[in-house]
């Protein structure tokens, strides 16, 4: 990965580029909610004890494949797509693979940073 | 004055034009019920001029705060909810009679100084507060108040009505010649500056977040001059029949409580359902559950970390979209370091922030990325098209949030476009367009969405449509949070599709009987059915005199389904813990689960003749056009599943995505319910045969009078 990718897909968004996804919280309910980073995508994906995150994987696809601009991370979001297991394990699966790829961008931009690599 | 049990026997008025107060004997509403059966009698024997008074601000209006012969008692679940009714303000295409609803203490309090209800005429010359310690009401000059915000204003008014001690922990209070003593602080009900500045979005807080804000009361208590209302009393509730209460508690534990070892529990908290608060995202480490009076589930918490108390469910998200956005825009770090906790203590801030201004986060939370949009757009900021000299590019930050609110809750900056409600601002910003095509979802009444797409939940939108506000019932949506959590999580959910709707379908007694399974039917050839339309009669009369009245917590009534019991059959209507079981228990009558859904029916009824004095028509009932004109898309949520058949009648929890309502359609479905009602299809108005029925002739003659009273069918 170089740096210019790195940056590339970190970068933060302008707002016409962000990803439409939902929030699931009960008794609130579904509630709209804007990504406009991989990393701000990554903290959405892993939903939290009392919600779940909502999201359209092939949208998602989409999104990293034209807007981030990741094929290699969109072909793999595609696979977990079409995998025979729940949404919710499909969100799981999601997180180590943008994780991974977080973690190769910030190692390739911040190498003196070890801590999070 | 004959003291009815389970009520405290007065209401309390408070005629600020005077400033003098009067008792009403509680006797002379009883059959009205408490809580919203008395705010509307009220409103309807006390208003000058219903026909005239078109904005919640204008002195006539009258708002009650009432409770119910359940306040202050521990009937499960409804000891301390309180009702709001008044004109409201920001409402479109025009205000009307409506309501809001709040928990705590103060109706507990309120009950225990000896009131059943407190409603306020007229407008004060000068800033004021009402002080009521037991029967000694005082209305007490707030200029040392105004500008205050929240919390502090309680605390002001706490330390001083506590000041009379006679040992420690202990405050006396005068209660006629003798004197009381109480350990609980006043339970005080105050506006922060959004309600002084009446504001449209300013709400009433009670406690450090119980809030009602819907109808903009914040607003209405600050055209009065009305700061707060502060209770305190040494008395008691006086029960009729205490052991058939305790039974029913004893009761409702064998048949309900959560099995703690259990840990599969995938539905939405029902009767006897865990403590948990329901604080949005990571909790911060050290909270502990806290509870409305008299609750055996409480649902809120208090956290160590001093802030967000109270913070909960929609209060704790209204920021938060803001807040991550700006703390993981493009920092891989953040994410990577699991920074959660950091950010849910940013979203408490702000709904602490927006608690102690006083203001009703649930509008202003879709205006968020609207803003953000214009700003990026370049037509909002210093200078532009919408001036603003907020720092938008800090959006997410606490500083903004602190700038924002204060805007919102001043009526200056961006909040002076939007002191009148955020659809009318909008519109008058010139950008309808954006909630016509649903960029902001404001489906009804210009009221938010509440998280339920009203193409898919058709009760939440139908209810709404035929009631004065975005319906806040989560007696069906109790199907949305065990169904698809269950299909999300894979799991095969192990209630049949028809078994489920008929659970429900078993306690819309009257209107629906035990075998019209179609009236949960949710599929597309079903939707403007005749039987649908009955299902949202019982939602509105069971909630009018259920839960609006009698105060029973929307959280955990109805409870219709209770997968704690191995029937499932809930509490609601059960004749050893159902809710006249608790009713009965408390003030000595005799009723059936069924007369209580009367009850309703006639407070439901009054409450139409209202909207119809107040022009409301046929006409005003609409979705936004989105709602017609464009489908509920996969783009954001996986499966929105709800019981329904096919063209062959067989059963299933099927999709409700990718569907529209059509306009033709609910015309036909508004027909059906008007019908039910007995009111007239053609304006919505109530007839006199039906009126007089209900032993509401003066009700028929003013309609009358006024042009506005319904043609009977023919
Ligand atoms: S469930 Fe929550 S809101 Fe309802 S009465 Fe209990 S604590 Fe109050």
């Amino acid at each position: 990965m170089t740096p210019e990718f790195a940056r590339k897909i970190t970068r933060k968004l302008t707002l016409d580029e962000e990803l439409t996804a939902a929030i699931l919280r009960r008794p609130r309910g579904i509630f709209s909610c804007n990504i406009f980073s991989l990393a701000e995508f990554h903290y959405f994906i892993q939903g939290t004890r009392q919600s779940l995150p909502s999201v359209n994987f092939s949208l998602l696809e989409q999104w990293l494949s034209e807007t981030i601009g990741d094929q290699f991370l969109a072909d793999q979001i595609a696979d977990i797509e079409t995998q025979d297991v729940c949404f919710i394990d499909k969100c799981k699966l999601t997180i180590p693979v943008v994780e991974a790829r977080l973690r190769e961008a910030y190692s390739v931009l911040h190498p003196e940073n070890q801590d999070l690599i | 004055m004959t003291k009815l049990k389970g009520f405290a026997g007065k209401i309390l008025h408070i005629d600020l034009n005077n400033l003098t107060h009067h008792v009403l004997p509680t006797q002379d509403y009883y059959e009205w019920g408490g809580g919203h059966g008395f705010g509307a009698k009220l409103f309807w024997d006390l208003s000058e001029d219903i026909e005239v008074v078109t904005d919640g601000r204008d002195p006539r209006n009258v708002i009650t705060i009432a409770g119910s012969p359940f306040s202050g008692t521990n009937v499960p679940s409804a000891g301390g909810r309180c009702e709001v009714t008044n004109m409201s303000v920001g409402l479109i295409p025009r205000n009307r009679f409506t309501r809001s609803n709040f928990g705590g203490h103060f109706s507990s309090m309120m009950k225990h100084a000896g009131w059943d209800a407190v409603t306020v005429t007229g407008k004060a010359p000068y800033p004021v507060y009402i002080d009521v310690r037991n029967d000694h009401v005082m209305i007490r000059d707030a200029s040392h108040l105004w500008g205050k915000d929240t919390h502090e204003t309680q605390q002001i008014i706490q330390e001083d009505v506590a000041s009379v001690e006679v040992a420690s922990g202990w405050n006396g209070q005068l209660d006629g010649n003798s004197f009381g003593r109480t350990t609980q602080k006043a339970s005080v009900l105050t506006i922060g500056p959004a309600g002084e500045n009446q504001s449209a979005l300013g709400c009433l807080i009670h406690g450090a977040g119980n809030a009602a804000g819907q109808g903009g009361n914040g607003a209405v208590f600050g055209s009065k001059n009305l700061k707060a209302i502060s209770f305190i009393g040494t008395g008691a509730v006086d029960i009729a029949d205490p052991e058939a209460l305790i039974k029913a508690r004893f009761k409702t534990r064998d048949f309900y409580a959560a099995d703690i070892d259990k840990s599969a529990e995938f539905a939405f908290p029902s009767l006897g359902g865990k403590p948990e608060a329901i604080t949005f995202s990571t909790m911060p480490t050290g909270h502990r559950v806290s509870s409305c009076h008299g609750c055996v589930n409480g649902c809120k918490q208090r956290n160590a970390i001093g802030y967000g108390n109270e913070v909960t469910c929609q209060t704790s998200v209204w920021y938060l979209g803001a807040v991550r956005s700006y703390k993981f825009g493009g920092n891989a770090k953040l994410s990577l370091a699991k920074t959660g906790v950091e950010l849910t203590e940013d979203s408490l801030y702000a709904g602490d922030l927006a608690n102690k201004l006083g203001i009703n986060t649930y509008p202003i939370m879709g205006l968020i990325p609207w803003l953000q949009k214009m700003h990026a757009k370049g037509e909002l900021g210093s200078g532009k098209e919408i001036h603003s000299e907020l720092p938008y590019e800090r959006l997410g930050t606490r500083e903004f949030a602190d700038q924002f609110c204060q805007a919102i809750a001043t009526g200056t900056d961006i909040g002076a476009y939007f002191i009148n409600g955020i659809v009318p601002g909008i519109q008058q910003l010139g950008h309808s367009a954006d909630v016509d095509n649903g960029t902001l979802h404001y489906p009804y009444y210009g009221m938010p969405e509440h998280g339920y797409d009203p193409r898919a939940e058709l009760e939440w939108g139908y209810a709404t449509l035929m009631t004065d506000r975005d319906m806040n019932d989560h007696g069906l949506n109790w199907i949305y949070w065990t169904v698809n959590l269950a299909k999300l999580e894979g799991i095969d959910f192990p209630i049949p599709a028809e078994v489920l709707a008929s659970r429900f379908v078993e306690k819309m007694a009257p209107y629906v009987q035990a075998d019209e399974v179609s009236a949960m039917d949710y599929a597309s050839h079903n939707m403007y059915s005749e039987v649908l339309a009955r299902q949202v009669q019982w939602i509105n009369h069971y909630g009018r005199f259920w839960k609006n009245s009698a105060l029973m917590c929307d959280f955990r009534w109805p409870d219709c389904v209770n997968t704690h019991r191995e029937d499932l059959r809930g509490a609601t209507g059960n004749d050893e813990v159902g809710e006249h079981v608790w009713w009965n228990a408390v003030t000595g009558e005799g009723i059936s689960y069924v007369d209580g859904i009367e009850r309703g029916r006639r407070i439901f009824n009054l409450d139409n003749a209202i909207w119809a004095l107040q022009g409301r028509h046929r006409d005003d009932a609409k979705f936004a056009d989105y709602i017609y004109d464009h489908k509920m898309t996969h783009n954001k949520l996986p499966t929105y599943l709800w019981p329904a058949t096919n063209g062959a009648g067989q059963w299933d929890y099927r999709e409700m995505m990718g569907r529209q309502h059509s306009r033709e359609g609910v015309e036909e479905w508004k027909s059906h319910y008007y019908r039910a009602e007995g009111w007239d299809t053609a304006t919505g108005w109530p007839t006199r045969s039906l009126l007089e029925g209900m032993n509401m002739k003066d009700v028929a003659d003013r309609l009358e009078q006024a042009g506005k009273l319904g043609n009977e069918e023919v």
